[in-house]
């Protein structure tokens, strides 16, 4: 590979960073919807340039995923405020933006962030051939293990309300509502998922997107939707020159961190949430500190590691919808590829946490200027418009379906992690041959 | 333990079971599925349906409105002198006090069984993410009462015993339960005496595993293979997986500080823990997790191609042993071969780190907590006692 490729490359992928910037202002847009528009970008740029090297629109989609990792979580900081009257427990870094803290949060987070970089530049290419050999061992295993992590979830959400009715089923009932209300969204977000995976309702040329629709359903839009009626009012925040943070909690959080991004890297449907679900119980993560930096390790070892298992030679490992998307135009093959984006990853890595910092600042100046809710507001309509593009009006009912499948835990107060049924459930059926027979059984085919 | 522990043992035994580790990789079976369910359903039982049937005499619920710490010390000390006079067990729970979503104003309870008194005090207010008033960067938020109603001493008659927490705080979530247990002319303190109970008891993970066999037996007989193949082999790893995962869960739960009652229905008592760990141990918890995870890919690996066990596991080849896990010799150096490179060395690089991690990282003294606090214009742990 010679050095004009290489400048090329390395350029495009810092494009594609400043691009994942300005996209990541928009609260609860998803990389991977962002990739979806990009994949119709690069479709045209591929037509209009037949002899381009795909190498530079991979590096341009890699700085992209990689910037996008690192930031896409600070507007949710501070766009995002949690309203006490939806939500049973407020999370770590929800609470830092009432305390103030709200920069602290996000530097917190990117410091999760940076060891996983770190991690990934490092060990991936020395021990990624272990992980390999470890993944071609559990891969007849797979569907089980996706099977245990659903019965998990199912049998260790514990009741939040005390009971304190006059009868033991009065109390039960108190107790129950929220874990039966959970179940319901766990079968509703199933049903939905076998519906996608085994029919394609949005139109053909997109098919490869039919799953955008619904993740903005369930996550993005009734997220927007609360925030837009949500009622409170957060204090300005101190942009603090300093983080406090021990070794103990940087080492602890981040450990927590990698073993869940890596987790959700070999297991197909898993994603961070659940997998740092697991991993915090596993590892016994403590504290507020540690849980936003394993946030912040989890998800670039998720989005970013998967990614570059993409590339390695001899593993070619596709997980998660970025690996995904590139494989519709770009085929990795040699060990100089697998390097130039491991060079890429660090550098757009190192780049993006130091551009944390202004890009935190920014936020909170943006929020202070203009209306959280009316960033939702926006934000919510920007993603409809994405979904209706890549989608069509197809895309967009079943946008609409899942938005209230997805605002069932908000309202009561129920794990958002059953939403992932959606992938799990599937996955499972698919990976242990019953996708076919319950499709047919649901008279989906 | 944390759940993930129950859970991941009960897999780690159904991963002993050829019966089980052949029908995943053949049948697609989810014979696997059933450790884990097993391996944490006696929590399951308990925190979802024991909690809710256990019958409370009193309940203790301070008014938010005029918080005051006489009535609960009152309250505790009363049940201990009634569970004394009657001869019958007291049920005592004490509610959380919830302000928001976010905070909940905390007390806490102290039977001193020496001095036989019960001390309750008022405490600050905690957040879901178990942020105490006081540290950190949360105010330490006392109410606004008078100083005898944030703190209450009570005394009671009866001799008592009190082997759990000395300090009981009312907090986040559920509030504490306690059972006070008239035993050998003494009463006995027992804490959330509904947990470890039926739902641990060893007996039942017996009856769940019989449920096993007939189910599976029926499933076998149903699909044609005769009444023979009611106590097939697929029938009896049922009965065993489900048996063992669920003593699993009892036998690990044993090596804390609570036992669990081992002789339902014949007897209520519940036995005391080891004592070598405790549930949130961080040590305790990563190092059983990560003998289950290992035990779990160790038998994935046993069931793997010749090959794939060849390059994780080189000692037989290096020996010139054949046979793969067929051979007995062959086996044998492959397990010794796994437990050194995967168990042992792993387990031991994890405690050195641990052993030498305060010398290359000494943490926050408590000096410099103080001075953080000072920082931060928050009050000192010593307000209440102080004058």
């Amino acid at each position: 590979m010679d050095c004009g490729m290489i400048l090329q490359c390395v350029g495009i992928s810092l494009v594609g960073m400043l691009i994942a910037a300005a996209a990541s202002l928009v609260p609860g847009l998803h990389i991977y919807n962002v990739i979806a528009l990009t994949m119709v970008f690069v479709f045209e740029v591929k037509e209009l340039f037949p002899n381009m090297d795909m190498m530079v629109l991979t590096s341009f989609m890699v700085g992209l995923v990689v910037g996008f990792s690192m930031l896409f979580t600070i507007s949710s900081q501070f766009f995002q405020p949690c309203d006490d009257s939806s939500r049973y427990i407020m999370l770590p870094h929800e609470k830092f933006l009432f305390e103030r803290r709200g920069h602290e949060a996000v530097l917190l987070s990117a410091v999760g962030g940076m060891v996983a970089v770190f991690f990934i530049s490092v060990a991936i290419p020395i021990f990624g051939t272990y992980f390999s050999g470890l993944r071609k061992i559990l891969t007849p295993h797979l569907y089980w293990i996706i099977g245990a992590v659903m019965v998990f979830l199912l049998m260790t959400e514990w009741p939040k309300d005390p009971g304190t009715g006059p009868t033991p089923l009065k109390k039960m009932f108190d107790g129950w509502g929220a874990l039966l209300m959970g179940y319901l969204c766990f079968v509703l977000s199933g049903l939905l998922g076998v519906f996608t995976f085994f029919r394609t309702t949005v139109p053909v040329d997109s098919a490869f997107q039919s799953l955008m629709p619904v993740f903005v359903g369930l996550f993005a839009i009734p997220s927007q939707i609360t925030t837009i009626l949500a009622g409170v009012r957060y204090p300005p925040q101190h942009v603090a020159k300093s983080a406090e943070v021990y070794a103990e909690d940087v080492v602890r959080g981040s450990a927590s961190g990698l073993l869940a991004g890596s987790f959700a890297s070999m297991i197909p449907a898993m994603t961070p949430g659940p997998a740092m679900l697991l991993s915090g119980h596993a590892t016994v993560t403590g504290g507020d500190r540690q849980f936003i930096i394993g946030g912040g390790a989890g998800r670039m070892m998720y989005y970013v590691g998967a990614l570059l298992f993409f590339f390695m030679p001899g593993v070619f490992l596709r997980r998660g919808g970025a690996a995904i998307n590139i494989s519709l135009v770009f085929v990795p093959e040699t060990d100089a590829q697998f390097y130039l984006v491991t060079g890429i990853i660090a550098l757009t890595g190192a780049l993006s946490f130091l551009l944390v910092f202004g890009y935190s600042r920014m936020s909170i100046w943006i929020a202070r200027k203009v209306n959280y809710k009316w960033i939702s507001a926006l934000g919510m309509a920007i993603m409809a418009a994405l979904v209706w593009h890549v989608t069509e009006w197809q895309g967009l009912v079943i946008m609409t379906t899942a938005t209230f499948i997805g605002l069932i835990p908000n309202y009561w107060h129920t794990r958002r992690i059953n939403l992932l049924a959606v992938l799990l459930v599937p996955m499972f059926l698919s990976l242990s041959g019953l996708g076919g027979d319950v499709a047919q059984a649901l008279g989906i085919f | 333990m944390k759940g993930i522990g129950h859970f991941l043992t009960g897999i780690a035994i159904a991963s002993f079971f050829p019966e089980a580790m052949r029908g995943a990789l053949d049948e697609k079976s989810l014979m696997l599925l059933l450790g884990g369910a097993f391996g944490i359903l006696p929590d399951t039982l308990d925190f979802r349906i024991g909690r809710y049937l256990w019958k409370h005499h009193r309940i203790v619920t301070p008014d938010l409105n005029n918080l005051d710490a006489r009535p609960v010390a009152a309250a505790v000390a009363e049940s201990i002198d009634e569970a004394a006079r009657t001869g019958k067990a007291v049920h005592l729970k004490l509610n959380t006090l919830k302000v928001s979503a976010n905070y909940h104003r905390t007390y806490s309870v102290n039977v001193d069984d020496k001095a036989k008194t019960v001390t309750a005090r008022i405490g600050p207010l905690k957040t879901m993410g178990q942020v105490m008033g006081g540290t950190g960067f949360l105010p330490r938020s006392l109410p606004d009462v008078p100083r005898e109603q944030l703190e209450a001493v009570a005394a009671f008659k009866a001799d008592a015993v009190n082997s759990y927490h000395a300090d009981t705080q009312v907090a986040i979530f559920s509030g504490p339960d306690f059972a006070f247990v008239p035993d050998n002319g003494k009463v006995r303190v027992d804490f959330i005496p509904w947990h470890r109970t039926w739902a641990h008891a060893p007996l039942l993970g017996v009856f769940f595993g019989l449920l096993g066999l007939l189910v599976y037996g029926l499933v076998g007989m149903w699909q044609g293979a005769g009444p023979e193949a009611f106590v097939s082999s697929k029938a009896l790893s049922a009965f065993g997986i489900m048996t063992l995962a669920f003593w699993g869960h009892t036998l690990v739960d044993q090596f804390g500080v609570l036992g669990s009652v081992l002789f339902w229905p014949f007897s209520s008592k519940r036995s005391a823990g080891f004592k070598f760990t405790h549930a949130a141990s961080v040590m305790g918890n990563i190092t059983l997790n990560y003998i289950c995870v290992a035990i779990i890919v160790g038998n994935c690996l046993a069931y793997s191609s010749i090959d794939q066990i060849d390059s994780a596991l080189p000692w037989a080849s290096w020996l010139g042993l054949a046979g793969a896990n067929g051979g007995r010799a062959y086996f044998a150096v492959g397990v010794l071969n796994y437990l050194l490179y995967f168990m042992a060395i792993p387990l031991a690089l994890f405690y050195g780190a641990v052993k030498l991690w305060p010398k290359v990282f000494p943490g926050p003294t408590a000096e410099d907590t103080a001075k953080d606090e000072a920082a931060e214009g928050v009050d000192g742990p010593g307000e209440l006692s102080g004058d």
